[in-house]
């Protein structure tokens, strides 16, 4: 293991943290706070932190899946997200956009869409303009499994493989799923585009941290994309509507024990997972564990306060901005 | 002395630009080892290499994504569609991804999307379309439509130097059947800027404003009605968005009497849109209504006798202005 004991558990800080915060998010929809459709999803922690771990900001980053941990690891505020969110005049989108649609060039973060694999061949490019311009950088798009029923996502790939662009698409399949393709391991379907492939329990952080760091010296060594399958063991969908949202987050969402009204499933939930490998392996106290959990539960309490009384997006820039000048 | 045609105007501004900055690159079908379906790229394969001309599979959707990534990565891609008519396959992206990236996160998307546009040549429903409006009604591009062998070049230009996606239309009947002298081109700006009309005949009777191939058609019908003492003002508008309404309004201020023409289809084409700017903002100055000369509302068909009837004709400029003249 080359990962330090400060890394690891910082791993699962944001694994707490984007568990927390996507908690708050439901909260507030809860409250009518918030009435847009959250569009959030338990069980993607390890992929969206552990996907986005190795990377740099210098590597650009684009997902249409909630993965909220890709986002805070690249230094987006939990507050950013929670105004984004509520449509507030200093959100990262200034009310422009809702849920996870922004982005930020400086921190390799690309904005995708609402439509589920049109950033594919996007990051396709972005990876083809590092290799063009000799930069040692890999682009990451991050899809679920509907998207490989899409042209978008067919053509961005090809594109990648007969360019051996330095790009990596990480796929993510959701348990007894099979929405997308007749075929059901999907990594098959790296064999027709000529391009490497990767299938990895989606439930299992350092696991998908090593196999995006082996993708990572594929695309740098020039081998082009690497294609990765992400099978997660538990998941639930919130879409944020009344009906949805008190199942799902209930117990499950919940890292610590108390307060938890559901059983805890230690084995597929992936923050539980890790957690307990950190304990077993004596990488993390109880102590560390109660002070990791606060921490986090710190930083939410912390963003709550500041977008509290936030200022509604603007008016009087509303068709300002569209073009570079005027 | 040597003639540049319309289309060697359209090469020689993107081999000068690409000359000029090692961050332009082309990407389309068949830009490189074929060098064009209309041979617009000959030779720039060789010249700029391949990391620069990029062959890409049939996927319009997916390399002008292709092109919205490398310039989000400091690049300035051109992105070819072999005919214009292909545009539809990439659809989503350009209008919900190019066209909305600046104003819902700040990143600009300076491509130019280019390819040969319109009818005439007998090339029937597919390879003979005019997309323009599409275009024009998605807030976030800008869409030019150059019409001379000078805005061919001075427009190109102007679109690869942008920071926004430019839609850049090319007439195919142009490509060859447009010259001038290399000295009318050298005399004429190197640069044209979007957003500017241009008046390309004087007349005190009728403005007729129209834009692309049509111009042509407009200056063949004012020689003709010119002889039967009417006088059009003939406006080429070289962009559709940004739109110069100040040329326009100004010219039905002096003139008062409008005719509108385009070769795209009738509802919902550009004609409309500028019959509501007049409407609005120059009511008091009309002396008659204002009338349009478009092609009707079907595809664009292949024969040649239905191709003539669909695409408007000097005489049908010259019977509505008459028309309008008597009013």
């Amino acid at each position: 293991m080359r990962f330090g004991k400060r890394q690891l558990q910082e791993l699962l800080y944001y694994m707490v943290l984007t568990r927390r915060l996507e908690e708050t998010l439901v909260r507030l929809h809860r409250d009518n706070e918030l009435t847009t459709p959250l569009g959030l999803r338990t069980g993607l922690e390890a992929i969206s932190v552990g996907a986005a771990f190795v990377p740099t900001p210098k590597d650009a980053l684009a997902s249409s899946l909630p993965t909220v941990g890709a986002l805070l690891l690249r230094g987006v505020k939990p507050e950013q997200i929670m105004l984004q969110f509520l449509g507030k005049e200093a959100g990262p989108s200034h009310g422009r956009e809702g849920l996870l649609h922004f982005g930020d060039l400086s921190r390799g973060l690309v904005a995708t869409t609402g439509h589920v694999a049109t950033h594919v061949s996007v990051m396709a490019g972005m990876a083809f303009a590092y290799r063009v311009r000799n930069q040692e950088r890999v682009a990451l798009a991050l899809v679920p499994e509907e998207a490989v029923a899409t042209g978008d996502f067919h053509e961005g790939v090809n594109f990648a493989a007969v360019q051996k662009c330095p790009l990596i698409v990480v796929v993510v399949r959701y348990p007894l799923s099979r929405e997308g393709s007749e075929v059901t391991q999907l990594y098959e379907r790296a064999k027709g585009y000529g391009l490497a492939s990767l299938p990895v329990d989606g439930s299992d952080l350092l696991q998908i941290v090593q196999v995006v760091e082996t993708a990572m010296a594929r695309a740098q060594a020039g081998d082009g994309p690497t294609l990765i399958e992400a099978v997660l063991r538990s998941s639930r969908r919130y879409f944020g509507n009344e009906s949805a949202v008190p199942a799902p987050f209930k117990g499950a969402a919940r890292l610590d024990s108390d307060g938890g009204e559901g059983a805890k499933d230690v084995d597929n939930d992936p923050a539980w997972r890790f957690e307990k490998f950190l304990l077993q392996q004596d990488w993390l106290s109880e102590a560390d564990r109660a002070s990791l959990i606060a921490r986090a539960e710190e930083a939410v309490s912390d963003a709550l306060r500041a977008v509290d009384g936030a200022a509604p997006a603007k008016t009087d820039r509303l068709t300002e901005g569209l073009y570079a000048s005027p | 002395m040597s003639e540049i045609t319309y289309l060697e105007a359209l090469r020689q501004a993107m081999w000068d630009e690409m000359e000029r900055d090692e961050n332009v690159l082309l990407l389309g079908e068949d830009v490189g080892l074929y060098g064009g379906a209309f041979k617009v790229t000959a030779g720039f394969l060789d010249h700029f290499g391949a990391n620069r001309v990029i062959d890409t599979p049939i996927s319009e959707e997916g390399y002008t994504g292709v092109a919205i990534g490398a310039a989000f990565n400091g690049l300035r891609p051109i992105v070819e569609f072999q005919f214009i008519d292909f545009i539809a396959n990439a659809f989503n992206m350009i209008t919900n991804f190019a066209a909305k990236s600046r104003y819902r996160w700040g990143a600009g998307v300076p491509i130019v999307m280019r390819g040969p546009s319109g009818g005439g040549v007998r090339a029937g429903p597919f390879h003979s379309q005019n997309p323009e409006m599409h275009f024009v009604h998605t807030p976030g591009i800008k869409v030019v439509t150059p019409a001379t062998v000078a805005d061919a070049r001075g427009l190109m230009k102007a679109a690869i130097r942008d920071e926004d996606p430019v839609l850049y239309l090319e007439h195919k009947k142009l490509y060859r059947h447009i010259k001038v002298p290399q000295s009318e081109l050298d005399a004429q700006d190197d640069i044209v800027p979007i957003g500017k009309a241009s008046i390309k005949r004087r007349g005190a009777n009728i403005v007729l404003v129209t834009y692309g191939a049509m111009l042509y058609t407009a200056l063949d019908a004012a020689e003709t009605l010119s002889g039967e003492g009417i006088e059009l003002e003939v406006i080429d508008l070289r962009s559709l968005v940004p739109l110069d309404e100040e040329c326009i309004l100004d010219a039905v201020r002096r003139i008062n009497k409008v005719l509108l023409l385009h070769e795209d289809t009738r509802t919902g084409g550009m004609a409309g849109e500028i019959s509501a700017i007049i409407a609005e903002q120059a009511f008091d100055d009309l002396d008659g209504p204002i009338v349009r000369v478009t092609a009707p509302d079907t595809p664009v068909p292949y024969a040649a006798s239905l191709e003539d009837a669909f695409i408007p004709q000097v005489e049908d400029v010259v019977r509505a202005a008459r028309t309008l003249h008597a009013y």
